[in-house]
């Protein structure tokens, strides 16, 4: 049996998939000043709703905002940060923007590291090597100095380490010699890419947060042991699982995997229905979260931010546009979502779109009326898609290096030599044999300053991209994006980063629901119009047909069916809604008689 | 007129403003030049068939007045399907000549005019006797670079362009990436007219216009009728010229007068007036409600003078390089201290090196002026800009060029209640020979302070430990070092307040 457990604001979700495939579904209060009390009261209570035994529980995936909800309420460790001399500052400097165009006094959060815990480390790599060599005996002067100060937490990021990470890693040796149990995140081993500023506040973020996480982690997994189900693995930013122990080591590792959780139920949920390319959106009160399924994946950025910080980490693309439900503004947000596709270079006309969270399933077919998109997929589970994301999830190590490079040093020799290296990081940081591996390169034209991924999945016995191939993929995926490819212009492969992951668990699951629904009519108003609707109360079993106006009252939101609109219910209880044709009135949708004798449909089969 | 409901009104503006965030995103990320694209420097906006102007994706302020201005230069000339027009004449709907325009006519099915989708982009060199285009110490408009008045863009007139440009590969790609964006935001257009039809259309953006109007003037009529009264200089490097301004809010109007400040000078601290009037809406959307939407309506009760031939009201021919980014930041600072407010580092320190296979162009930040109710940040552009820094792992790649400092200029924000935020300090080694010109301002006269705060710190810019002028273009040779200290921000109410 697999076991998901996701810690939201509100709410605790667990999910059990039995062996049977059968879902079973807990919800209780959060225990926000001891996350791990609701865990183990939503595991308790799944356990008895499936009739299960702890010792049953294969897998135990959780997610979690402990790390998260440090950071916005300011209970990062005491952290001190190593930065090359003459560049201590970077940390606070940013890029230099101002978040408000016209409100001037809005500030960026203060950095993590206060200007008191910042030191100079006599050192400086170019691009292309060292410029001034790291004195040991300066080192570890320096680092005496730094001890004094008695942080909880060190990040270390020096420049150019991505290109040359000799002086941070001996600078890593010397504090593990001279303040062991100190927590330490290190830039050229957490993150590994170019843009100072990024990879700066990453490390600092990583650092800052992994004490408390750590700590709660090994609480949670001795209460686990305790109760005797396995310990937990934790959910990434990325979507794929982790141990706790890594999860503990880098905070920064799953500090979005919260909507991660949300991203893999869907993910699971569109490949059991068949579908692609599905745009979901998780629309709560306050916020609204989307992101694209395209071919069956979500693409990665290492680009999002989390409160006004950077995250130079991968994590699942996902964009938050300003209203959630409780706005009216929502409207807009059609507009908005067609900038962030096109911005990906996708045309979400012929998606399919898949709403969950509180208040997504009741704007889903307005939504997708104004995005010109004609089917809609609701999650029976569409109030706990987290928990069950991280049931269905696989355990994931990722492994990145910025390589800038050009087309002449680009040959087939050098890709394969540093695909192989950081496919052997990856592997060996996995632990478990790899069911996937997927390198996923990051180019541009020279001259260029933002990168697109060419990604290419490793399978046994087919051939790896060689230059050529590169750059005629680099072409494609410029002509998309873009509209033009430049047949003269060199390329630069910036980035090179490899994904691995371990296997997932059988993609199965069963709806539950056997009762019918019990239905009603109502007079609600649609489109300023009054019009009578059906609603219907409780779980809709499979092969439930619907046509609308009808309101779906489901056990966690409520799916809103326009006239127009008709659906079914498939096997794992999702609803497919979709503009009907006309084609749809047959006979196996029964006729309820209201006392006007006004006619509506809806029912079971 | 309104025959639109909030609701509807809100997702007619909200599919306008995805249309220009949609322009900008395809703009930014489809050029090549890292000022583009890192840094952002480009404005995309839709008009409609009058040339008013009823949306704009805001990324950079000095673009807000100015963008109107290029589509006035082209309306009314005979338009066909499918042509744009390019323009970068400061005296002709322009700025300064690295800001080129592209607009392009959008038409219906039908070939009725629906509007005009416009795109601007600072580009890294548009000729001149320096690369970078940003000379220091010129004094003509011809000495600038390629002056392009309005005329039809096609495929020989871009080549042609382009080949009077340093690096023509990468003009032409980032011209093409502006037509590309104008194409994004024209199809926009066309397919909300089909949804909606044109007449509707037309009527909606009318109410934009409207609505945008309507809230400008509940904002200019909650503050206190009466007259404000500015005085504030520029650095020229011949001597201070003075810049005055009197600000009468009269019931639901603002006027904005700047009879009695300096005429137009030799050097190129001059304006035209799209600059000045720039300079003053942002100024405005800073003191009423940033939320407005940036539309021509919203402009409509505000009125700017500038007699002509004063520095910010130039006339044709006249040097203008350094008025885009210096004179428009000072117009901003005169008009929000007019309104009691402390003063920003009030400069972009515009820096630009180049050599034949070269160029690079950066602007600094530095401390803004405190709040009422707030320290100002440090480190950051103050007003009519926002671009980014060109990260030092970037530059560093890309230029013959190293850094060796990058810090905070401690201390530098003036003293008070709320502190002004700090400038910083940006030191940079050449590896080869390079040309370098600088142009800053605030090195003569400290940002000042209001009710009672300190002034911030006057910036310095040092070559190999000399001070050097504000205004500056020499050369910098291999192993010499450029250090640039930007100017803090002014504190606000009596240090002796402070609380903490």
């Amino acid at each position: 049996m697999l076991l998901g457990v996701d810690v939201g604001g509100t709410f605790t979700d667990a999910v059990l998939i039995d062996d049977d495939a059968a879902v079973h579904t807990a919800k209780v209060p959060s225990t926000p000043s001891e996350e791990s009390k609701a865990v183990l009261d939503a595991v308790r209570l799944v356990l008895a709703r499936a009739g299960a035994s702890p010792s049953a529980v294969e897998r135990f995936a959780h997610g979690m905002t402990v790390a998260t909800n440090a950071l916005l309420e300011g209970r990062a460790a005491r952290t001190a940060l190593l930065a090359t001399a003459g560049f201590t500052d970077v940390i606070e400097l940013a890029r230099q923007n101002r978040p408000q165009l016209y409100r001037l006094c809005a500030g960026a959060p203060a950095p993590l590291v206060p200007a008191e815990l910042r030191f100079a480390v006599p050192e400086r790599m170019g691009p292309d090597g060292p410029l001034l060599a790291l004195d040991p005996t300066l080192a570890r002067e320096l680092i005496l100095q730094l001890a004094v100060a008695e942080p909880q937490a060190v990040a270390v990021s020096l420049l150019h380490s991505y290109a040359d990470p000799a002086h941070e890693r001996l600078r890593g040796e010397l504090l593990d010699e001279l303040l062991p149990g100190t927590h330490l995140s290190l830039s050229s081993d957490l993150v590994g890419t170019f843009r100072e500023y990024e990879r700066t506040a990453t490390t600092a973020l990583d650092a800052a947060l992994s004490p408390l996480l750590a700590s709660y982690l090994r609480a949670l997994a001795s209460d686990a042991r305790a109760l005797g189900i396995p310990e937990p693995q934790i959910m990434q930013s990325s979507g794929g699982l982790t141990e706790a122990a890594q999860a503990g080591a880098h905070a920064a590792l799953t500090v979005l995997s919260g909507p991660a959780g949300g991203v893999g139920g869907a993910l699971a949920l569109a490949a059991l229905a068949d579908e692609p390319r599905v745009l979901c959106f998780d629309m709560g009160g306050t916020s609204c979260d989307v992101c694209l399924i395209d071919g069956g994946q979500v693409p990665e950025t290492a680009e999002r931010t989390i409160a006004g910080r950077p995250l130079s980490l991968p994590a699942f693309d996902i964009h938050t546009v300003g209203a959630g439900g409780g706005s009216i503004a929502w409207r807009d947000d059609g507009g908005a979502l067609r900038v962030m596709s096109v911005e990906r270079g996708i045309d979400p006309r012929g998606f399919a779109l898949m709403p969950f969270g509180g208040a997504g399933p009741l704007h889903a077919a307005a939504l997708a009326r104004g995005l010109e998109i004609g089917r809609v997929l609701c999650p029976r589970a569409c109030g706990v898609l987290c928990a069950l994301g991280l049931a269905a999830a696989a355990p994931r190590r990722d492994a990145a290096r910025t390589l800038m490079l050009e087309q002449r040093s680009l040959s087939e020799h050098r890709l394969r030599d540093e695909r192989d290296m950081l496919i052997a990081e990856a592997r060996a940081a996995l632990g478990v044999e790899e069911e996937r591996v997927r390198v996923r390169h990051e180019l541009r034209y020279r001259g260029q300053s933002f990168e697109l991924a060419v990604e290419e999945e490793l399978e046994a016995g087919t051939a790896v991209l060689d230059p050529d191939a590169l750059r005629g993929a680099f072409a494609r995926a410029h002509e998309l994006r873009y509209g033009y490819a430049d047949e003269d212009a060199e390329i630069e492969l910036v980035n090179m980063r490899v994904s691995v992951w371990g296997s997932a668990p059988a993609a199965r699951l069963r709806s539950g629901a056997a009762t019918p629904p019990s239905t009603e009519l109502r007079e609600i108003v649609f489109d300023g119009d009054p019009v009578t609707a059906t609603v219907l109360r409780g779980e809709l079993p499979p092969g439930t047909r619907l046509r609308g106006p009808a309101l779906c009252a489901l056990p966690e939101s409520t799916l809103l069916v326009p006239p127009g609109w008709c659906g079914t219910v498939d096997e794992q209880g999702t609803i497919h809604l979709h503009l009907s044709d006309g084609a749809d009135e047959d006979a196996d949708v029964y006729r309820l008689q209201t006392a006007d004798d006004a006619s509506l449909e809806a029912g079971t089969v | 007129m309104s025959r639109f409901d909030p609701i509807e009104l809100q997702i007619v503006a909200g599919a306008l403003r995805a249309a220009c965030e949609e322009m900008g995103v395809v703009l930014v990320r489809s050029a090549h030049s890292s000022n583009i694209k890192e840094r952002r420097d480009a404005s995309t906006a839709l008009f409609d068939r009058d040339g008013q102007m009823v949306m704009q994706a805001e990324h950079i302020p000095v673009h807000l007045g100015a963008m109107p201005a290029a589509v006035a230069a082209v309306l009314g000339a005979e338009y066909a399907p499918g042509v744009s027009w390019i323009l970068n004449d400061p005296f002709a709907g322009g700025t300064h000549l690295p800001d080129i325009t592209v607009v392009t006519p959008v038409f219906a099915a039908g070939e009725t005019l629906l509007g005009f989708a416009a795109s601007r982009a600072h580009h890294a060199d548009v000729g001149a006797r320096v690369p970078g285009s940003m000379p220091a110490d010129s004094r003509t408009l011809q000495e600038e670079g390629v002056v392009i008045s309005p005329r039809s863009l096609d495929e020989a007139t871009l080549e042609e362009l382009v080949a009077r440009m340093r690096q023509p590969h990468e003009r032409r790609a980032d011209l093409r990436a502006q037509l590309a964006a104008n194409r994004a935001g024209a199809q926009r257009l066309v397919e909300l007219a089909e949804r909606v039809g044109a007449e509707r259309l037309r009527e909606a953006t009318d109410a934009v216009l409207d609505y945008s109007e309507r809230r400008t003037r509940a904002c200019i009529a909650a503050l206190p009728d009466g007259e404000l009264h500015g005085e504030d200089v520029l650095e020229a490097p011949d001597g201070d010229l003075v810049l005055r301004v009197r600000a009468e809010i009269d019931g639901e109007r603002l006027l904005l007068d700047f009879a009695g400040s300096a005429d137009q000078h030799e050097g190129n601290l001059n304006c035209p007036l799209a600059v000045t009037l720039s300079a003053c809406l942002f100024a405005v959307r800073v003191l009423t409600d940033p939320d407005i939407p940036p539309t021509s309506g919203a402009y409509r009760p505000i009125e700017v003078r500038a007699p002509e031939g004063t520095v910010l009201n130039a006339r044709p021919g006249a040097a203008v390089a350094a008025g885009n980014v210096e004179t428009s930041s000072r117009v901003a600072d005169l008009v929000l201290g007019a309104f009691g407010r402390a003063q920003g580092q009030g400069t972009m320190n515009n820096l630009t090196l180049g050599a034949a296979d070269f160029s690079y162009y950066e602007t600094l930040g530095g401390g803004q002026g405190a709040c009422a109710d707030a320290d100002g940040p440090s480190a950051v552009h103050v007003a009519m800009s926002n671009t980014l820094n060109t990260p030092i792992e970037a530059l560093e790649r890309e230029f013959p060029l190293r850094v060796t400092e990058y810090a905070l200029r401690r201390g530098s924000g003036g003293a008070g209640r709320h502190k002004g935020g700090d400038g910083v300090v940006r030191e940079l080694e050449a590896l080869t020979d390079m040309t370098c010109s600088l142009i800053g301002e605030r090195r003569r006269h400290p940002p000042r302070g209001a009710h009672g705060g300190e002034p911030g710190a006057r910036g310095r810019d040092l070559l190999d430990g000399r001070m050097l002028p504000a205004k500056t273009t020499g050369t910098l040779l291999a192993g010499q070092r450029l250090r640039v200290e930007t100017p803090g921000g002014g504190g606000f109410g009596d240090a002796r307040e402070r609380q903490r």
